[in-house]
């Protein structure tokens, strides 16, 4: 029984929590008993926080409706996500102020206003602070040291227990996750001894991934972010790290890439919706690497590379490490999601659908509704991964020809006689018949759909592969 | 691809089926032997190798007139020694008596094939005494004499002569009695015998004698009979062997037949698509009537094999001679099978129909009898051959020849004739049992 | 065991085609046709359900087609088995077959063709359990 406490920080954490639950969806290992995102952004309505927020919801809506014991054998959604508030993000309080409200400038006496004054710009000062911190790590350290007086830290501190493990996702370059994840590790180490396991707390498993420039803004006058301070506020932060950070952390994880793609500059709000990158999907793999990891007696500092220095990523281009931890399960999530999408309507007369009495109706109901919206969000966040840079594209995603060509650098094994002389959609309806016969019937029906398709993909993988 | 694959294999698979179940190996055997056989030689199944054949001649004045000269008799005679003596299926022997009241051997010093030209009225002169004529008596000796390997031929014109009766008619039920002991007699010593008669005429150059023992002169044409007594075995040789060119003769006139054997199993077979009202179906001997024909009776014809009777034709032909306990039917007609063909009297020859005659391939059938059933059949359809005097008898039978000299049809009439084969044939129908054969067939 | 193939091909009287049915009967010509019937029916069933099976046939299209398929064989089979033995039977004799035989022939192998569609829907239900595609045709 070990829970992993997830942090996220602003809209990076937002967008590497988004790719660790389609990890786990796709069934990556993962060894805590719970996964316990905290998204923590003061922009309530930043976008990629909030597609974060319906796709946990959506993961722990579906997986409440499967079973995982001893007789099952599926590991799609195998991880417990759950949330430690309804809605998986923590309340910064008073985020509707401006700046100068919040720091209460105006009782503030005139030595102390000047003092403010030369660490805030004026700007600085009558930000709204609901659109975040926009770049200004110094407004964001103010704001979000009152989390630790807030009610919400205590519900935290009261959950923890021994042996669960804390793990915080932040950017380095930016607004929120970079003032955030020092001020979070420092609360945690010193937790209040009023707090209920506060001991606990002080010499928890930490782990943290900051990630280093990646992406860019594009130009834009009307907008206090710009590109060119990120190397510069990158090197400050590392800088303090260096002495105040590392120390507390059992391991640290560094990520960035080389290549930086400009998107549209917004400062937040609605419009900021990053298109899902592959450091991102690294940054996830750290999460699970520090949950994985069995030795934590020393402290540890990781970075992430890939084996060959590709634009265009494909499996072969990764480590042998990461290539074994996600080539199956995105693979066979793959044929999993294309099935649904694209040939399961029309093989409900099939004999594993006729066995495992998978109907119409089914289809209509709120788990299977649920999970194509989760595998549409998927979809999409493979899709925006292979168009980015460095993309990410391990498959062809708009196939005319058999779906097994799709894996990029994988050839499948074909034959003329038999089972594996069926193409396409047609070979996983006979891989599912072959499935079903075989299973015990008197699971629910959620589990066995979940149960023949995960099995299946599997069967597949190796007879195709030979993985 | 897969599919293509497997195609051709089961279309080979399909194409040898198809083929295999054309192919069949059967022998090319005639086409005439397979439906024209009608008869069997039956010659071959006989076991003695040897007989003797005694011929009788009545030698009595009545007789004198058919020996008087070159008379058909003497032809007849003729092809009977001739036939006698060149048969070889077996080892025959002839001898030949003049019989009265004493028994004469003679060959009149010839070989037997000319023992014919040798008898005249002078030859048989002075040999017994030829005004006795004691029936009775005639054929004691002669019964007597009858043996397993004996073929015993009677040639005599069989005229009774009721010396010293006064009522005639208690004379010829004596005759017929007498006659009636002899034969129970004989047949009792030895079961298998068979009688033949067969009746001839001859031009008569001689006194005809009537019942009142008048001499009555310009009678030219009389008949006379042979009586054939044998065992079963011989029988058959006489019959198949010398009997055909006895009746080949142009005076040969008709045949009698008694036995005591019955000639059960014979073969049948219904002819389901040959002239048949009504439609039928054969199988496995039973006949079903599928539908009966609309106003008319049921009618269909029965092959059937009498190539084991020794029956001549007229008698096998002749449907009064034939019983049926089903009363429902009725035989129309009695009709012959030669070939493919059924020959009716007085009808245009019928062709079996090709179903039929697939359905009878390797079995032999010699007639064929039209059988008719008023309505619904209710039973199965049973008929017999019975044995019966032939009808001939009854027309070639005299009661009173007194007026001979100016009825030429009482000319070709033997007083008391009738009785003396009634006496036969009582004899026999006591003995064995009175039908030739019978047979059943189903009726679902 | 005669006479039932014949009922089956004779309808128990129902379909008696005359002389047609005496010649079939009569001459063992009934038992090569059920024999090789069977055979073909059997033979395309399991084909259906073990050989050919993929999803893509497992449906009602492909097996009424596989059915009528053999269908068509027997009543060729039938077909053609009785005309050639009985052009032999009646050329042994020095005849032809009659004519009225070929409307005979042809009510035979239909009646065939009816008996193979029923047999091998009952085939059909006894061997389609154990398939892997197919299990649930045609329900």
């Amino acid at each position: 029984m070990s829970k992993l406490y997830v942090f996220g920080i602003g809209g990076t954490g937002a967008r590497v929590l988004k790719s660790l639950s389609f990890l786990l969806a796709t069934g990556v290992k993962c060894n805590s008993t719970s996964v316990v995102p905290i998204l923590i952004d003061p922009d309530a309505a930043n976008s990629d926080v909030n597609q974060t927020v319906d796709i946990l919801k959506l993961y722990e809506s579906i997986r409440s409706k499967l079973t995982f014991n001893r007789e099952t054998s599926n590991q799609f959604f195998k991880t417990d996500i759950s949330p430690l508030n309804p809605d998986f993000r923590i309340n910064i309080q008073d985020s509707k102020k401006k700046f100068k409200e919040f720091i209460d400038y105006q009782s503030l006496d005139k030595k102390n206003k000047s003092l403010v004054s030369l660490l805030f710009s004026e700007k600085n000062l009558n930000a709204d602070l609901e659109e975040g911190f926009k770049g200004n790590p110094n407004m964001g350290s103010v704001v979000l040291n009152q989390f630790t007086t807030s009610k919400d830290f205590e519900v935290f501190a009261s959950s923890f227990a021994q042996g669960d493990r804390i793990f915080i996702i932040s950017s380095i370059f930016g607004g929120t996750g970079a003032a955030g994840f020092p001020l979070l590790l420092k609360n945690i180490r010193s937790a209040s001894p009023t707090l209920n396991n506060h001991s606990h707390l002080q010499t928890a498993p930490i782990g943290a991934v900051s990630v280093l420039p990646y992406f860019g803004v594009k130009k834009d006058d009307e907008s206090d972010i710009e590109k060119s301070t990120f190397i510069s506020k990158t090197k400050a932060a590392l800088r303090y790290y260096e002495h105040g950070v590392n120390d507390s952390v059992n391991s640290m994880y560094y990520l960035g890439d080389k290549l930086v793609k400009d998107y549209d500059n917004h400062e937040g709000g609605v419009e900021q919706k990053n298109d899902g990158h592959f450091v991102e999907l690294a940054a996830a793999l750290a999460v699970l690497d520090f949950a994985n990891e069995t030795d934590l007696s020393t402290n540890k500092i990781k970075e992430f590379g890939i084996e060959n220095e590709s634009q265009n990523l494909t499996f072969n281009d990764l480590g042998d490490k990461t290539k074994s931890d996600i080539l199956k399960p995105l693979s066979k999530y793959y044929f999993f999601r294309s099935y649904l999408e694209n040939a399961l309507v029309e093989n409900l007369n099939s004999d594993f659908a006729i066995r495992l009495d998978i109907k119409e109706q089914f289809l209509n109901e709120d788990f299977y509704q649920k999970l194509k919206k989760l595998n549409k969000h998927l979809w999409d966040w493979l899709n925006q991964m292979s168009t980015n840079q460095r993309g990410f594209a391990p498959f062809t995603l708009n196939p005319e020809n058999d779906l097994f060509d799709n894996i990029k650098g994988l050839k499948p094994h074909k034959s003329i006689f038999g089972i594996n002389g069926l193409k396409n959609y047609e070979r996983i309806t006979a891989g599912l018949n072959k499935t079903a016969k075989k299973m015990n019937t008197s699971e629910s029906t959620e589990d066995r759909f979940m149960e023949v398709f995960f099995d299946t993909t599997e069967k597949l993988m190796a007879a195709k592969y030979k993985l | 691809m897969k599919v293509i694959f497997l195609k051709y294999p089961l279309l080979i698979f399909i194409g040898i089926l198809v083929f295999s179940s054309c192919k069949r190996d059967k022998e090319n055997e005639d086409v005439d032997q397979k439906i024209l056989v009608d008869g069997a030689d039956k010659t071959d199944s006989i076991k003695l190798n040897k007989g003797i054949v005694k011929i009788y001649f009545e030698n009595t004045l009545s007789m004198d007139g058919y020996i008087n000269g070159n008379t058909s008799f003497k032809d007849v005679f003729r092809e009977l020694l001739v036939a006698v003596d060149n048969e070889n299926k077996i080892d025959l022997e002839t001898e030949f008596y003049l019989i009265n009241n004493e028994l004469t051997p003679t060959n009149f010093g010839v070989e037997n094939t000319k023992i014919s030209e040798e008898l005249t009225p002078q030859s048989t002169a002075g040999k017994g005494n030829k005004n006795s004529s004691n029936f009775e008596e005639i054929l004691n000796t002669i019964l007597q004499k009858q043996d397993e390997n004996v073929i015993s031929i009677i040639m005599a014109d069989f005229i009774y002569s009721p010396k010293g009766e006064s009522n005639t008619i208690s004379a010829l039920n004596k005759l017929r009695t007498y006659t009636k002991d002899a034969f129970l007699k004989a047949t009792e010593q030895n079961k298998t015998l068979e009688t033949k008669i067969f009746s001839f005429k001859s031009d008569f150059k001689g006194v005809y004698y009537d019942i009142n023992d008048k001499s009555i002169q310009g009678i030219n044409n009389r008949p006379y009979y042979y009586f054939i007594i044998a065992p079963t075995g011989l029988m058959t040789v006489f019959t198949n062997e010398i009997a055909p060119q006895l009746k080949k003769t142009k005076d040969y006139r008709n045949e009698a037949f008694f036995t005591t054997s019955d000639y059960n199993p014979i073969s049948t077979e219904i002819l389901s698509s040959t002239a048949n009202k009504g439609r039928l179906r054969v199988r496995d001997g039973n006949l079903e009537v599928v539908s009966y024909p609309g106003e008319e009776n049921l009618k269909f014809i029965g092959l059937i094999d009498f190539s084991e009777i020794p029956v001549d034709d007229k008698y096998l032909m002749d449907k009064g001679n034939y019983s049926l306990s089903n009363p429902e039917f009725s035989i129309k007609e009695v009709g012959s099978k030669k070939g493919k063909n059924i020959h009716f009297e007085g009808q245009p020859i019928k062709k079996i129909n090709t179903n039929d005659l697939v359905s009878i391939i390797n079995k032999k059938f010699t007639h064929a009898i039209y059988f008719e059933a008023e309505g619904i059949v209710s039973e199965n359809l049973k008929f017999a051959l019975r044995k019966k005097m032939p009808s001939w008898v009854q027309n070639s039978h005299s009661d009173d020849d007194r007026q001979i000299y100016n009825d030429s049809l009482e000319q070709s009439k033997t007083f008391g004739l009738r009785y003396l084969i009634e006496g036969v044939s009582g004899a026999y129908l006591q003995i064995g049992n009175d039908e030739y054969f019978n047979v059943t067939i189903p009726i679902k | 065991m005669k006479d039932l193939i014949a009922n089956f091909y004779e309808l128990w009287g129902g379909g008696y085609l005359g002389g047609f049915s005496d010649q079939m009967f009569n001459n063992d010509l009934y038992f090569p046709v059920a024999l090789y019937s069977i055979i073909v029916a059997l033979a395309i069933t399991i084909i259906y359900y073990y050989i050919l099976d993929r999803p893509n046939t497992a449906n009602m299209k492909v097996w009424m087609l596989a059915l009528l398929i053999g269908a068509i064989i027997n009543a060729v089979v039938a077909f053609v088995s009785a005309n050639n033995d009985l052009v032999e039977i009646f050329a042994s004799i020095g005849e032809e077959v009659p004519n009225s035989f070929s409307y005979d022939m042809l009510m035979f192998a239909f009646i065939n063709a009816i008996w193979t569609l029923i047999l091998m829907f009952v085939l059909s239900i006894i061997l389609k359990w154990k398939s892997p595609n197919s299990s649930y045709i045609p329900f």
